[in-house]
């Protein structure tokens, strides 16, 4: 289909996960393949009383990744909360550096038809219960 | 800048915290909020430049675990302090129409 | 003086002399709860069986003879710290019926020092009042005047210490929980450094503000159960990881030399008469051991329940929300779909002043307000920390009053929120700037206690807890205690 004087762009919001043995704040498991909750600590269940630990793997492999993408790699970052309600969410918050992440822009090569094409890494603006 | 609490607002945010405030509550609900505004209101009159925002009253850097395993399967547990539950998963109604 | 109210010093010499057994000392409190509190309510949940085994095998140590300082003292803990397998409610419907897996580190660590734990007190719902009236398990009477309220948050905590149904408590402090009740009850109560005592198991109010500490009857006994419930824990990224002072034998520190601040405008309004007279008393009091006194101003300090009443109900709003009915706690019955489960488990689980708290927050942190409300209220917080640390410069600690008034009368408060929190008023910066704060008996008003504030740097909980423990040994308001109150 053609329509003339529109340009279609689509954004790929593409979720990796770093391959560290335990999770970035609990010390549970990551292996796939578990059975459902098996994996799945008093810390990951949000229990009342349970405080995160951060996983130093965890920074470690986004500052690799991050050098291997050509990205600033931010000396320091922090993490947010992010509230919404939904059943895979305990806490009704995510734990996420929406402000000061620890990796910011880069590259990404991709190959296409017409040949190499570098994707600059766009990072939204900062949004707070704005839904 | 004096914001108040209307109702508009009152139904946005009881929406994102998940309450809900019935029909006869809605006046005195809105009031007590309005009185902790005008309690908190004062502090727009404080010349805040060039201060950094506090989240933290102690500078301490973030400790950093090691990358172990240290937890245990508790699927056996922790079902059980869901009000319902079935095998592993904790049952709640249909999400997704 | 029974044994009731006796300091952990006498009970310790008591146990180990055989003059009397952890079952039996157990027992005399066991049977007071039963007797007495119904008219306090100052218990959520007695611990009958636990405690009285717990007792037998610390009798059979103590025959052994094991030796600990604080082996076979009976002691209760504020329903807001987890305790394994025992329902820890928070005061709230919400988690009536929850039974932690796991204990609070606060918990295991006076377990570890051979505490018996009576039961879990009761307290403002998740810890947000200050008057106890907010519990759904009901209100607390204040044992000097039962138609006076005991203090909040921790009001259950402080009513059970005065009343002479344990030893000592556990209590948390967000914006006074602890030091406002202690001061309502006569009793020596300290907020720690934040960080000072470990956060795991501690249901969360608001994480930046929240710490726990021990009230007592002094500050001998206060410093005991804090050097016992103190100290680093890699489960709580925020838990400092200096070692904990002895504060047992610093609390032998004389006065001499040091410098204590008083705050003028701290002093000038909506301060009742007899406190402000109990205020001179006391710095007479410690002029005479040999501290000198020092004017200071703290330029923001005016701002602190501002700063408060966005930060906390913030924080709040967040921590809150992990209770939805789904994978624990209260759940509505019949939910119609998704929504009707979060919102109908929500509205019937949470009492009227949490969900205030969590609206307040939900508003401060939404898109368009967040700068002007919460990062606004930040920046406050760190000139108010900023006006301490300044002063610090010149003066070892400060004095304030606790409360601006003695325990109020149930019921006054409740129509006025805001009222309410301005009852918090000397207690809230404290908790701002991180900083550790004690409130310690300095007079009485008709019939009621009167509680007096010192603030100190970080860390130096030993010079406050000597400055009073000193205070303590040529005064005896801390040694009075409510008679014939059942």
């Amino acid at each position: 289909m053609n329509f003339p004087g529109w340009q279609v762009d689509i954004g790929l919001e593409i979720h990796a996960q770093l391959n560290t043995a335990s999770k970035i704040f609990s010390g549970s498991a990551t292996a796939f393949g578990a059975t459902p909750n098996q994996q799945a600590s008093f810390i990951d269940m949000g229990l009342p009383g349970v405080l995160p630990v951060a996983n130093g793997a965890v920074f470690e492999k986004a500052v690799r990744f991050g050098l291997g993408i050509g990205a600033k790699i931010n000396r320091v970052s922090k993490f947010d909360r992010k509230n919404y309600f939904y059943p895979d969410l305990p806490k009704g918050y995510q734990i996420t550096q929406m402000d000061e992440p620890i990796v910011l822009g880069g590259q990404v090569t991709i190959e296409t038809e017409e040949g190499e094409k570098n994707h600059s890494n766009y990072t939204c603006p900062p949004r707070r219960r704005c839904w | 800048m004096g914001h108040q609490i209307d109702d508009p607002t009152l139904d946005r945010v009881a929406q994102l915290a998940q309450l809900s405030v019935p029909g006869q509550d809605r006046e005195a609900v809105k009031t007590a909020l309005n009185d902790v505004l005008t309690l908190v209101n004062g502090l727009q009159s404080v010349d805040t430049s060039g201060v950094e925002p506090m989240a933290h009253p102690l500078s301490i850097q973030q400790p950093l675990r090691s990358d172990q395993v240290t937890e245990s399967d508790h699927s056996g547990a922790i079902p059980h302090f869901a009000p319902s539950h079935a095998d592993h998963y904790f049952l709640v109604p249909r999400v997704i129409e | 003086m029974s044994i009731e109210f006796d300091s952990i010093q006498t009970l310790r010499e008591a146990l180990d002399g055989k003059a009397i057994s952890a079952t039996e000392l157990t027992k005399h409190f066991l049977s007071r709860i039963d007797q007495l509190d119904p008219s306090l309510n100052s218990y959520i949940t007695v611990e009958h069986e636990r405690a009285l085994s717990t007792a037998a095998a610390i009798d059979k140590k103590l025959m052994a003879g094991e030796r600990a300082t604080l082996l076979g003292i009976p002691i209760a803990e504020k329903d807001i710290f987890c305790t394994e397998g025992v329902r820890t409610t928070a005061g709230s419907k919400m988690l009536a019926e929850y039974r932690p897996p796991f204990d609070s580190t606060a918990t295991a660590n006076l377990a570890a020092a051979g505490v018996i734990r009576l039961g879990k007190c009761n307290l403002d719902e998740f810890a947000m009042g200050s008057s106890n009236e907010n519990s759904y398990f009901g209100a607390v009477k204040n044992p000097w005047n039962q138609e006076r309220v005991p203090g909040g948050s921790s009001g259950g905590s402080a009513a059970a210490v005065a009343g002479g149904l344990c030893v000592a408590a556990t209590g948390t402090d967000t914006g006074g929980s602890i030091r406002q009740p202690s001061a309502f009850c006569g009793l020596t109560g300290i907020k720690p450094t934040y960080g000072r005592v470990s956060r795991w198991g501690m249901i969360a109010f608001a994480s930046s503000l929240d710490q726990a500490g021990p009230m007592a009857r002094s500050a001998a006994d206060a410093a005991l159960l804090l050097e016992a419930m103190a100290g680093p824990d890699e489960k709580d990224s925020s838990c400092l990881t200096v070692s904990v002072d002895p504060y047992s034998t610093l609390i032998r520190q004389p006065l001499e030399g040091m410098r204590i601040g008083i705050v003028p405008s701290l002093l000038a309004e909506g301060l009742s008469e007899s406190i402000a007279e109990a205020f001179e008393d006391c710095r007479k009091g410690l002029e005479k051991l040999g501290a000198t006194f020092v004017e200071i101003e703290l330029m923001h300090h005016h701002h602190s329940v501002g700063a408060y009443y966005v930060i906390a109900p913030a924080e709040a709003s967040a921590n809150l929300a992990r209770y939805d009915g789904v994978r624990f706690g209260y759940r509505c019955e019949d939910p119609a779909d998704l929504q009707d489960l979060y919102l109908r488990s929500r509205n019937e689980g949470f009492g009227d002043e949490v969900k205030r708290r969590i609206l307040v927050g939900t508003f401060a942190l939404s898109a368009g307000y967040y700068d002007a409300y919460y990062k606004q209220a930040q920046r406050v917080r760190r000139l108010i920390q900023g006006d301490f640390l300044q002063a610090f410069d010149q003066v070892d600690m400060i004095l304030t009053p606790t409360t601006p008034t003695t325990a109020f009368s149930l019921g006054e408060n409740t129509e006025d929120p805001v009222a309410m929190y301005l009852q918090d008023i000397y207690t809230i910066s404290a908790n701002l700037a991180g900083l550790p704060a004690i409130s310690f008996p300095a007079g009485m008003s008709l019939g009621l206690p009167i509680g007096l504030q010192l603030v100190g740097p970080h860390l130096k909980e030993a010079t406050l807890l000597s400055c009073v423990h000193q205070f303590q040994q040529v005064t005896d308001w801390h040694h009075q205690h409510p008679r014939n109150w059942a």
